[in-house]
């Protein structure tokens, strides 16, 4: 339980810490320490297991389906890693307390350095690949909010931005990697794994797998060609500077190559892309530091040079080195987070970082001058140092590499070249800082001495740089060699600790690394004069600029396809309906099928005729909008008929209602509409269109005749047969309906229901005047409701109301049914609507529309939840058999609740929205009432 | 008897998605009519 424990302690402090700001600084700064104070006290215990080279595992399960568990690892590695995390950010915490103004949000900024802090534990404390990529993103993104914790500048949220896209970006090529990795191993544990190094380097994509997951390590540790948004972070409040961008979070990316190292290390491939990433990091991080005003920003590109340092390391691929590695990431976490305080406490004390300004502070803080001063001879290699103990190890190896012919000179002259700069951009450190004349024009004026408790994180770490180097095999040798002994996965070769090893080629390497260090800070003028010859690139800029053209892109391409036109889209619709549709078919083979064809009567083969003929000429008048209306009515018509004449009554009596109803609402919206459509679209476009039709045409039709002559059986079958027995009733289509899939139907009448209601909604309060003439120069019939009519809708209204109850009551075994029922009740009333004007009728119509669609939900919902009372699911229905008198032996089921609202709910919806739109006319209304009266 | 069938329903789609690619609103409410009865 310890492991998990460690990881998300901090996170419970996160949430913990801000509660404490109101008690003060102090107080929230003692909270937070909390979660790294128990966490270390839980780490101690396993340490017997972990310096003999063991490993502590406790794992749970989580996602077992997808490869996930919930699975921590802590071996000697990790523990290296844990302990920098948690000590360093205890230190942090300390110094972060008297960083930080009082009036800046102290709740925030903890809250977020603990999630970090838990994020981090998680990458290296996580046994399952997929768990650590969880945590990797984490680190990504409160990194991301750390850099912009001052959020009212500009440039800290363009580096936020920066960073986060960068390492974003190579968190998703290392999920990919990792993803290749775990299907090539079958398992995302980092035991299996490790275990499988040879399997994964011989399988066929451990190239792909290996430059992803390099990716992911190389954006996050800053390597070039990815350094660049590290300097940038440096907008971030100096104590996430030294603690992320410094000691921990950029080192995720050297972890993950130490971690993977016996999964992936060894081949050429690996050699080439890490050492040459590494030489090139190392080698432009040592020389722009030199040239940076900036305090941050040498100290930055400093990082990034070590960064290089430590990867150049790895790709060397020796035992020793992998050694080396480790141990100059532990020295590199104590010198540069102890300058970066320095850094932070220079800054805090004269108001400015540029070092132009920034001279003489020997005068007024010797105390932080000499701990910078023995954190930078560290960082330059100075022996005693532990800087100069992980170096010499460094040009040792970079002498070993087995590169051919005149190549072999090339590590140990950029090692060499590199060690110059470093103690090139030292000196400058300590020179330009500390002495070089009197301070310029500070804005705060005279700097003393920071706070007493300000210094000690800096003096515990300038501690730690000093008995590294003194004595390394004490202080440090046993947790190197329980790290060595993890991250090589076994025999760690023999290396020695010592402060000086003889007077040997690496020690002249350092020699000249010195001395020529410290002539080229002398000649520092000419070197700058150089530089300047150069135009500076604000990476910002470029990356704000790149951001901006994929943006521009982006939106670019967005117009092209959605460029507002619905005609448009409406066409790619259809398309793409076509080209799904045709893969399959193609596929298929459209065919006329084994039964063949039937011959065919005259009476349908006339009928056939004039439905095609019209359906033809509804679209080639269809500029005439009212004669394409009339030749529409005949299609559905014929359509009506043709159901009757293939035995589907119901669906005839539908057609038949739906017709009458759909024609009426095209009439009334045709009387606001002009009755012609212009010509708008080009006549090529039209042949596209006709194409395009013609077409979907042909598809449909041998669709149709390719299963219309197939032998097949369908669902039908299922209900013909259970019908009675199941649902009571004889008239399949109607039991459908009501029961067995009675839950559509309800959903069905909702949407209508909601349809009716939009219509009422939106043509509520939208006054429209009606044209005065038909838009041909007809003026509109003076006798709008005739006399004939009239007289003969009024007594039509009680014998069509009859004739829907009669096909309501019989719906459940004889076609008919709720929902023709209320098809016929509406056309019944929408005949006296058109026959006596609207106020007329709509005041002999004792209630409002909205009720009846309320009322039939209502029915419908109470009759499918009825059952539940019963026991049973929703919408089952009962059917029994009673006697009545004079009418006899009468069958009722519990459906016909049900159809009662789904005919109220048909009634409503068709009458609301047709007389919502018959009344949308001012006009209108007065002239009928006046013929009303 | 199907051959004819068939027609029927192409020379309904064909129509229908035809007015369904008018730039008007009236045009292609007649439009979608004719392909549901299609």
């Amino acid at each position: 339980m310890s492991l998990p424990l460690v990881v998300f302690l901090p996170f419970l402090g996160a949430i913990a810490a801000p509660l404490f700001a109101l008690g003060g600084r102090t107080a929230i700064a003692i909270a937070s320490s909390v979660p790294a104070l128990i966490a270390l006290a839980a780490l101690f215990p396993h340490w017997e297991t972990l310096a003999n080279g063991g490993t502590v595992l406790q794992s749970w399960e989580w996602l077992p389906a997808i490869g996930i568990s919930f699975s921590f690892r802590l071996d000697g590695l990790s523990l290296l890693f844990a302990l920098l995390i948690l000590i360093i950010g205890v230190l942090i915490i300390l110094y972060a307390r008297y960083y930080l103004k009082p009036a800046e949000n102290i709740g925030k900024f903890y809250a977020l350095l603990l999630c970090f802090k838990g994020s981090m534990l998680g990458i290296v404390l996580s046994s399952n690949l997929l768990l650590m990529m969880i945590f990797w993103e984490l680190t990504s993104l409160t990194s991301f909010l750390l850099i912009s914790f001052w959020n009212h500048k500009q440039d800290a949220r363009r580096g936020a931005r920066m960073a986060l896209a960068v390492t974003g970006g190579g968190g998703l090529a290392l999920l990919a990697g990792i993803l290749i990795i775990g299907n090539i191993v079958g398992s995302f544990e980092l035991d299996d794994v490790l275990a499988a190094g040879d399997v994964i380097k011989a399988h066929a994509m451990y190239p792909v797998a290996l430059t992803l997951v390099l990716l992911g390590a190389f954006t996050k540790s800053a390597q070039f060609p990815f350094h660049f948004w590290l300097p940038h972070a440096m907008q971030a409040p100096t104590p996430v500077s030294a603690y992320l961008h410094s000691a921990t979070m950029v080192k995720a990316g050297i972890f993950l190559m130490a971690r993977l190292y016996p999964a992936l290390a060894g081949t050429e491939q690996w050699f080439y892309m890490v050492s040459f990433t590494g030489m090139a990091t190392l080698l432009i991080g040592a020389y722009v530091a030199m040239f940076k005003h900036d305090l941050k920003g040498l100290l930055a590109h400093s990082t990034v040079s070590h960064l290089g340092l430590i990867t150049l390391l790895f790709g060397m691929g020796t035992e020793l080195a992998a050694v080396a590695a480790v141990f100059h990431v532990i020295n590199h976490a104590t010198f540069k987070a102890s300058l970066f305080m320095a850094a932070g406490i220079i800054d805090h004390e004269t108001g400015t970082r540029d070092m132009r300004r920034i001279n003489g502070l020997w005068r007024y803080m010797p105390h932080t001058a000499t701990l910078a001063m023995v954190a930078a001879s560290s960082m330059a290699g100075v022996p005693l140092l532990n800087g100069f103990l992980s170096k010499e190890m460094f040009f040792a190896e970079s002498l070993q590499l087995n590169l051919p012919g005149i190549w072999a000179w090339l590590p140990p002259i950029v090692a060499t070249l590199a060690g110059i700069f470093a103690v090139a951009y030292s000196a400058r450190f300590i020179h330009d800082v500390f002495f070089n004349g009197k301070p310029v024009n500070l804005p705060i004026y005279p700097p003393h001495e920071p706070p007493r408790y300000m210094k000690i994180p800096v003096e515990i770490l300038v501690f730690a740089c000093i008995m590294v180097g003194m004595f390394p095999a004490v202080s440090v040798g046993p947790l190197l060699y329980a790290a060595a002994h993890a991250t090589l996965g076994g025999e760690v070769p023999d290396y020695q600790l010592a402060v000086i090893h003889g007077f040997n080629l690496p020690l002249i390497m350092s020699f000249a690394a010195f001395f020529g260090g410290l002539i080229m800070y002398s000649q520092r003028q000419k070197f700058f004069d150089f530089h300047a010859r150069f135009k500076e690139i604000d990476e910002k800029a470029v990356f704000e600029a790149i951001v901006l053209r994929i943006v521009d892109l982006a939106n670019g391409f967005t117009a092209r396809i959605e460029n507002g036109s619905l005609q448009r889209y409406g066409m790619l619709l259809v398309v793409s309906v076509l080209a799904v549709a045709a893969m399959p078919l193609l596929d298929l083979g459209i065919f006329i099928g084994e039964t063949g064809l039937s011959p065919v009567d005259w009476p349908t083969a006339i009928a056939a005729g004039v439905l095609i003929i019209c359906a033809l000429l509804t679209a080639a008048v269809h500029r005439q909008r009212f004669y394409a209306l009339v030749v529409l009515s005949v299609v559905g018509l014929i359509v009506a008929l043709a159901f009757a004449r293939f035995s589907a009554p119901d669906l005839a009596m539908t057609q038949l209602s739906v017709e009458v109803v759909t024609i009426v609402l095209l009439m009334l919206a045709l009387y606001y509409m002009p009755g012609w459509t212009p010509v708008e679209t080009p006549l090529k476009r039209r042949f596209r269109d006709i194409a395009i039709a013609g077409i979907a045409g042909i598809g449909m039709t041998l669709v149709t005749l390719a299963m219309l002559t197939q032998p097949f059986s369908s669902i039908s079958d299922f209900f013909l047969e259970n019908s009675k027995p199941g649902g009571g009733g004889t008239n399949v289509v109607n039991v459908i309906l009501v029961d067995f899939r009675g839950f559509d139907t309800l959903g069905e009448i909702t949407v209508l229901a909601i349809a009716a209601l939009g219509i009422y909604a939106l043509l509520k309060n939208t006054p429209l005047t009606p044209p005065p003439s038909d838009g041909e120069g007809h003026a509109w019939s003076r006798d709008a409701y005739p006399i004939m009519l009239r007289l003969i809708a009024r007594p039509l209204l009680p014998l069509s109301l009859m004739v829907s109850a009669f096909i309501f009551l019989r719906g459940h075994n004889l076609p008919g049914g709720g929902f023709i029922a209320g098809l016929i009740t509406s056309i019944a009333l929408i005949l006296q609507y058109i026959a006596s004007g609207m106020n007329w009728t709509q005041d002999r119509i004792p209630f409002k529309y909205h009720n009846v669609i309320g009322l039939g939900l209502l029915f419908a919902t109470i009759a499918g939840a009825a059952s539940l009372a019963f026991g049973y699911p929703f919408l089952t229905s009962t059917f029994g058999y009673i006697t009545w008198p004079v009418v006899g032996k009468f069958e009722v089921a519990s459906a016909l609740v049900f159809d009662l609202g789904v005919y109220l709910t048909v009634i409503g919806a068709t009458l609301l929205a047709l007389v919502t739109i018959g009344r949308i006319s001012p006009h209108s209304a007065i002239k009928s009432k006046r013929e009303g009266a | 008897m199907e051959l004819v069938y068939a027609l029927v329903i192409g020379a309904l789609t064909a129509s229908g998605v035809y007015l369904l690619l008018r730039a008007r609103t009236f045009p292609v409410v007649v439009g979608l009519t004719l392909c549901l009865m299609g």
